[in-house]
């Protein structure tokens, strides 16, 4: 009986030694852990910061273009006869912290800011699901004044902005986004505004194909903030990638295009057809060869 | 109870015997895509790959996204546009060595090695020629094929035309240590 047991056992390993060892001992092989890239194809959603960021050495010129609305009629071509421009050099210091600086032609603001990605999201052995980026600009107001006469100090012309973007890419396909968004305006128009304003802002992209997806992004303002008549931007656009450029084609209520303006200076009604169609083109160059790749180059090469 | 022995001798030893696995987690792996337009080319260190000296068998394991690339913009599109990594995570080499060769024992020999390759999730067959060389508890394996991009359904678009090449070449090294049991 023990002399079967033992056989039978015997038998058995020889069974699994037989099977392919060498595939058992590939699978168990730990998968190391791997950043999720490309949650957004721009470091735009479309009027949002995305949790994208400008690769380290790469120096993104952007080109943001937004006509006047749409129902202003045939007269002026519905708003093409209007233009307003951003624009602006983002630079990627390293691949998780970069800087901006930006000039729009509304309101002639100089926009400046630092973008820095502390978590990536990532898959495998401790893996996160989030990617969190901290944003934090301000922007300078370079009008003249509107009444020269009385006195004025640099520091009106001044605001800033805090934000955190929350995304996740859900698939290669769907990647959704959060962006508590906080700006501090210096000089408000009235007594009854308040200085801070707080914004949520939502956001998603959809790809259709390889190269074009779906974007849009809209702010929560919560009443009570500001006394002024105001709305809350949404635009829907969509992401064309060619090579080394990517083409953004939206439209949308607001005409700001940096967050302050964004937040707190957007009052056109998507119901009432005050929409501005709009562009932003995004052209990235290569300034400095990516470290890893020396690295690589150097060990296998 | 001899032939209880016997039998238990028997599959003792068959197991020390299969257990005669290679395995690393390092290599070389280069690719150049050599087109009239451009020069692209591509390496990773972090890859897995095993050898079962029982059956002359290896499996080769490259994460699409360990490739590093000059530019940022080139390994976002290798990812995003030709290879997707995010549906096809992996590249997988997996064959056998046709020629009979005693690699219990130091030496180099010339070989072939027919399986499949598992790019862009197409599987190819495919018989590649390389250099398996041992050395005390290390085997050493080093390859240079083509791959054709039409073969795993890589498509390439027309405004890049001259500057991808239809054909890319691979080079690989690796040196697998006697898996410690």
């Amino acid at each position: 009986m023990k002399f079967w047991i033992i056989l039978s056992l015997s038998l058995c390993s020889l069974a699994v030694s037989a099977q392919d060892e060498l595939d058992a001992m590939m699978a168990n092989v730990q998968p190391e852990r791997i950043k999720v890239k490309n949650a957004f194809k721009s470091t735009r959603i479309l009027n949002l910061q995305s949790t994208e960021m400008v690769a380290g050495g790469v120096l993104d010129f952007r080109i943001l273009h937004r006509f006047g609305r749409l129902n202003s009629g045939v007269e002026n071509l519905f708003g093409l006869d209007q233009a307003f421009v951003r624009l602006s050099l983002d630079y990627g210091l390293t691949d998780n912290l970069s800087i901006g600086l930006g000039r729009s032609s509304v309101g002639k603001e100089v926009d400046g800011f630092v973008k820095w990605r502390f978590i990536h999201q990532s898959k495998g052995p401790g893996a996160m699901p989030f990617s969190l980026v901290y944003v934090a600009g301000s922007v300078v107001n370079t009008a003249s004044w509107a009444d020269p006469d009385r006195v004025n100090f640099f520091t009106s012309r001044l605001a800033f902005y805090h934000q955190l973007l929350i995304s996740r890419k859900f698939s290669d396909d769907l990647s959704l986004q959060l962006s508590p968004t906080w700006v501090h305006r210096n000089l408000v128009p009235m007594n009854a505004d308040q200085n801070g304003v707080f914004a949520l802002g939502i956001g998603g992209r959809m790809k259709l194909t390889r190269r074009i997806s779906f974007n849009a992004d809209y702010c929560y303002i919560p009443d009570g903030q500001m006394s002024q008549p105001y709305k809350m931007p949404l635009s829907l656009g969509f992401d064309i990638e060619t090579g080394g450029h990517v083409f953004q084609l939206q439209f949308s209520n607001a005409l700001g295009m940096n967050e302050k303006a964004l937040v707190t200076q957007t009052t056109g009604d998507w119901l009432k057809g005050d929409i501005h169609f709009g562009f932003n083109i995004s052209r990235v160059f290569t300034l400095k060869t990516k470290k890893a790749f020396d690295e690589a180059k150097k060990t296998t090469w | 109870m001899k032939k209880m022995l016997f039998f238990l001798a028997v599959s003792l030893l068959s197991t020390t015997v299969s257990a005669q696995i290679f395995m690393s987690k390092t290599g070389k792996v280069r690719f150049f895509s050599d087109a009239p337009l451009e020069k692209i080319e591509a390496f990773t260190t972090r890859f897995a790959s095993g050898f079962s000296l029982e059956k002359k068998k290896l499996i080769i394991k490259i994460p699409i996204t360990s490739f590093q690339f000059k530019d940022p913009l080139m390994m976002e599109h290798f990812n995003e546009n030709y290879l997707e990594s995010g549906k096809y995570p992996d590249a997988v080499l997996n064959g056998i060595i046709n020629e009979n060769i005693d690699l219990s024992k130091d030496g180099s020999y010339n070989v072939t090695l027919t399986g499949t390759i598992e790019m862009h999730g197409v599987v190819q067959q495919r018989t590649f020629k390389g250099v398996i060389k041992r050395t005390g508890n290390t085997i050493s394996i080093r390859s240079i094929f083509k791959v054709k991009l039409e073969d795993h359904k890589i498509s390439i678009p027309k405004i890049v035309v001259g500057k991808i090449a239809e054909e890319v070449e691979v080079f690989f090294e690796t040196d697998l240590k006697l898996a410690g049991k």
